[in-house]
């Protein structure tokens, strides 16, 4: 799946610099800093095609102590990722509507 | 510093062919390899040939002074694949025996003299050169234009056998 | 070559010195990893990184080699039984343990030049395979799991070559995209099934021959495609059928931006 201009642009008005990146076929959307609900920031990969049997995740560059459940870490691009679990945020939403679903967690 | 050079074993067979080859006037062929990098976490570089660019017949020059002399096109077309994907670019060269190959004084001069100018079109990342013998591999890296060289420490042909080959510091 | 290699002179004259050089990283301490850094140790390899975030725990002495009822009362890291073993055999090994998820960690095997994974997940294994491809390095998976099925019990596992460039755990369905996503939807789980020493140390010494080989070759035989499947109830390990229908070259990791650290910058390059 590819990532549309719009899409991009969409999430530049939250963090500046998203760029699309892709690994085993699979297109991620990277979010140099984005804030996150502790007030804290954080790197963010947000992948908005099937995952995992997910169908949209969300991966920080940490963990969020408190909040979020079963709390997984992977490897993608060559650097460590954390995620939840946080069923079936839809692909079909918008992309900043997708990444405030998956944020909704760590509220 | 520690530098590791690895090289699937089927594109080296591949730069070896080609450098093989007989040329019309050329007493030895060269190529250049294009590069991936990874910083080493205890300290020094990996670097990871991807590619290989083979010089045509044509971008030789006819000078019996050198071994080999090419033309600027052949530069410029290995500089233009530096930006379009990332790439370090290694100029390479086999010397025609078994052993660590050395390089010759010319070897030496020429490098330092055209490897930095890579930097001038790509300058994020290392360049260099190296030197194939029928059964090793040495080599050079810059990292920066006006950086010193540092020599490739370690190889790794990576194949079945796994061939691992290490230099003195 | 040394009085304690003799008895493996077979691997050539400068097996010493190879094997005395060789870094491997083992990713899992655990059953079969345990077993993989004994093995290395007694066959001379000389440096080692081990990675497991894990301390070790009672139903872990069933089958951690090297551990000890004394660890447990300590709740010792899995990495410091598995160097002890080592330095047992070979006191002068250099050893790099890592007591975290080795996602966290693996720029530390970057300089690895063989990887095995010993590890439960199906995910962590693609991944692992992934960070090490990235470095062009042979990666050795091996894996074992007791099923149940129509209420009789099978012991099953296997071992796989992920040679960069040739075929990787996705083309030879070691690895597939459905348990990727079955393994996802418990939440990662896959720990606690049923594991016993005796199929774990099979498998651990058929990698650990596989890994000999490749760096002392001392037999003809290809061996840049392998995947041996292990049948616990027959006593078999067997070359699997799926090599004669997979394709010789990998399509997956041909993309120049899966090779080599996608951040990097020379700056990250310090002496």
């Amino acid at each position: 799946m590819s990532v549309t201009v719009d899409a991009l642009d969409e999430l530049a008005a939250v963090c500046a610099n998203a760029a699309a990146m892709e690994e085993g076929g699979l297109t991620y959307i990277y979010l140099p800093r984005i804030v996150l609900p502790d007030g804290g920031d954080a790197e963010a990969l947000l992948c908005l095609s099937g995952r995992d049997g997910y169908p949209t995740r969300l991966f920080l560059s940490r963990r969020v102590s408190g909040k979020g459940n079963n709390w997984s870490v992977h490897r993608i691009f060559d650097k460590a990722w954390h995620t939840w679990s946080w069923r079936d945020v839809p692909a079909d939403l918008r992309p900043i509507e997708v990444l405030s679903s998956h944020l909704g967690a760590l509220r | 510093m520690r530098v590791i050079f690895r090289i699937n074993r089927p594109l080296l067979e591949e730069v070896r062919r080609d450098l093989d080859r007989p040329h019309e006037f050329a007493f030895e062929r060269v190529g250049f390899l294009f590069c991936r990098f990874g910083a080493l976490r205890c300290g020094g570089l990996v670097v990871l040939a991807r590619d290989f660019m083979t010089v045509a017949d044509g971008d030789y020059i006819d000078d019996d002074r050198f071994g080999a002399v090419i033309g600027a096109g052949a530069f410029r077309r290995a500089l233009e694949r530096t930006l379009t994907d990332a790439l370090g670019i290694f100029h390479v060269h086999m010397h025609a025996h078994r052993g660590m190959p050395s390089p010759s004084q010319i070897d030496l001069r020429e490098t330092t003299r055209f490897v930095p100018d890579f930097f001038h079109v790509q300058g994020a990342l290392p360049h260099g050169a190296l030197i194939l013998s029928r059964d090793a591999i040495s080599g050079r890296v810059w990292l920066s234009e006006r950086a010193s060289p540092m020599s490739v420490t370690a190889t790794m042909v990576v194949g079945a056998p796994l061939v691992l080959g290490r230099t003195n510091l | 070559m040394s009085e304690r290699s003799t008895r493996q002179s077979f691997l050539g004259e400068s097996s010493d010195a190879t094997l005395g050089a060789l870094r491997v990283g083992i990713v899992g301490l655990g059953g079969g990893g345990s077993h993989v850094a004994q093995q290395l140790a007694h066959v001379g390899v000389g440096n080692y990184v081990l990675v497991d975030p894990d301390r070790i725990e009672s139903s872990n002495l069933n089958r951690l080699v090297g551990g000890t009822v004394a660890d447990l009362k300590v709740r010792r890291w899995k990495t410091t039984i598995a160097a002890r073993q080592i330095r047992r055999v070979l006191p002068r090994a250099r050893i790099v343990e890592i007591k975290e998820e080795w996602q966290g960690a693996a720029e530390s095997f970057r300089d690895c030049d063989l990887v095995l994974g010993c590890l439960d997940s199906f995910a962590g294994r693609r991944e692992l395979e992934e960070a090490a491809r990235r470095f062009l390095i042979p990666y050795i998976d091996v894996g074992m799991d007791v099923i149940k099925a129509a209420g009789r019990y099978a012991i099953v596992g296997q071992i796989a070559l992920s040679m960069p460039g040739r075929p990787c755990l996705r083309c030879l369905g070691v690895v597939r995209d459905t348990d990727v996503a079955a393994e996802a939807q418990a939440y990662g789980a896959a720990g606690g099934k049923p594991q016993v020493v005796w199929p774990n140390g099979l498998l651990a010494s058929v990698a650990v021959g596989l890994a000999v080989q490749l760096v002392c070759p001392w037999h003809e035989g290809r061996n840049d495609m392998v995947l041996l499947e292990y049948d616990g109830n027959v006593n078999t390990v067997a070359v699997s059928s799926v090599l004669g229908d997979v394709a010789h070259d990998c399509p997956h990791f041909t993309e120049v931006a899966r090779l080599g650290d996608p951040w990097f910058s020379v700056a990250d390059v310090h002496s």
